[in-house]
């Protein structure tokens, strides 16, 4: 998947999915994507892998793969 | 023409792609995912969660449920990131508009959830509407092992006709039709009268079994064809067709439609 961009526009994070979006609570809030097809986490020995859209709300700082935590 | 002889119209507009799955294939079943970040307060959740999931006819509170709702106990949330698997079955996604609720507690809660709002609603991926709007999808290579296609016909007044057969079904080498029939009453009578033959060259009945004084089958094989085709039978006959081979044969039933098969 190639990035969009246009002028000073960029984006970098982006899903098509069966929809989704932020719900709010009282306490709780929720933002998430429904029908992903790829939410699975592959674990290893070392390493891990975690699939779909959503990433951890602060970037692991053991991230290898994408040095934001998230690459189109 | 026998006075009891009524006909039918025959109707059937469903095609199936007739290569029979391996046998150790699992079906896709009903499940998809959801994947989101979870804030408590101010902060990325962190640690076990209750959800519950529902799934509603309406955006607004009037909406009720419409199945039973997905409760999933100490769901692991890391750094507000979670992903769990929801199965409402496929009954309730029939081309209407559903919405997803969402209500959390804390995993080690037996309190009340808090249900988040607005609902979220379910959208069609988008190649996903190429399904939505009917399309039966490829034709799949034939095979004589091929799942068969059923579709049961109710006795109607009105003339019986098959007005189309998918040329696939007719240039199939080797293609066949089989159609039992079933009736309580007059099995002696199924399938009397034959116009404008469906079958070639020449239809064959069999009769089984023999002695049925309540449901009686026959069945009449031969090639199909891609020409319409008239079909009567007895009077209050509930009549199944098999297409063995392929697809599909559409027609109209006045104020009557095709009923699924039993």
């Amino acid at each position: 998947m190639t990035a969009a961009s246009a002028g000073p526009f960029r984006l970098v994070e982006d899903t098509a999915d069966g929809g989704g979006q932020h719900s709010q609570g009282i306490r709780f809030a929720v933002e998430g994507s429904i029908g992903q097809p790829d939410t699975a986490t592959l674990q290893g020995p070392r390493f891990e892998i975690a699939g779909g859209f959503w990433r951890p709300a602060s970037t692991p700082a053991n991230d290898t793969l994408f040095h934001n935590g998230f690459e189109n | 023409m026998n006075a009891l002889i009524r006909s039918i119209a025959l109707s059937c507009a469903m095609a199936l792609a007739i290569q029979a799955p391996s046998a150790t294939a699992a079906p896709v079943g009903t499940e998809f995912t959801y994947q989101g970040r979870l804030q408590d307060g101010a902060q990325p959740a962190m640690g076990l969660y209750d959800f519950e999931f529902r799934l509603h006819s309406q955006l607004g509170s009037p909406g009720g449920s419409v199945t039973a709702p997905v409760v999933l106990d100490d769901v692991p949330v890391e750094n507000g990131v979670f992903s769990v698997v929801l199965d409402f079955g496929a009954a309730e996604f029939i081309g209407d508009a559903r919405w997803l609720s969402i209500a959390v507690r804390d995993g080690d809660s037996v309190g009340a959830y808090e249900t988040l709002s607005p609902r979220q609603k379910l959208t069609a991926a988008p190649y996903a509407l190429y399904a939505l709007s009917g399309n039966p999808g490829p034709q799949g290579p034939a095979s004589r092992r091929a799942q068969p296609v059923w579709c049961r016909y109710i006795h109607s007044p009105a003339a019986a006709q098959i007005r189309r057969f998918p040329p696939a079904a007719a240039a199939h080498r080797g293609p066949s039709l089989a159609l039992p029939y079933l009736s309580r009453s007059q099995p002696a009578n199924g399938l009397r009268a034959l116009r404008s033959p469906f079958w070639e060259p020449r239809p064959r009945v069999h009769r089984w079994p023999l002695r049925c004084p309540f449901r009686c089958a026959s069945r009449l094989a031969g090639r199909a064809r891609s020409t319409p085709s008239i079909l009567a039978t007895s009077p209050d006959a509930q009549v199944s067709v098999r297409l063995s081979y392929a697809a599909a044969a559409s027609t109209s039933v006045p104020g009557r439609e095709p009923q699924e098969p039993r």
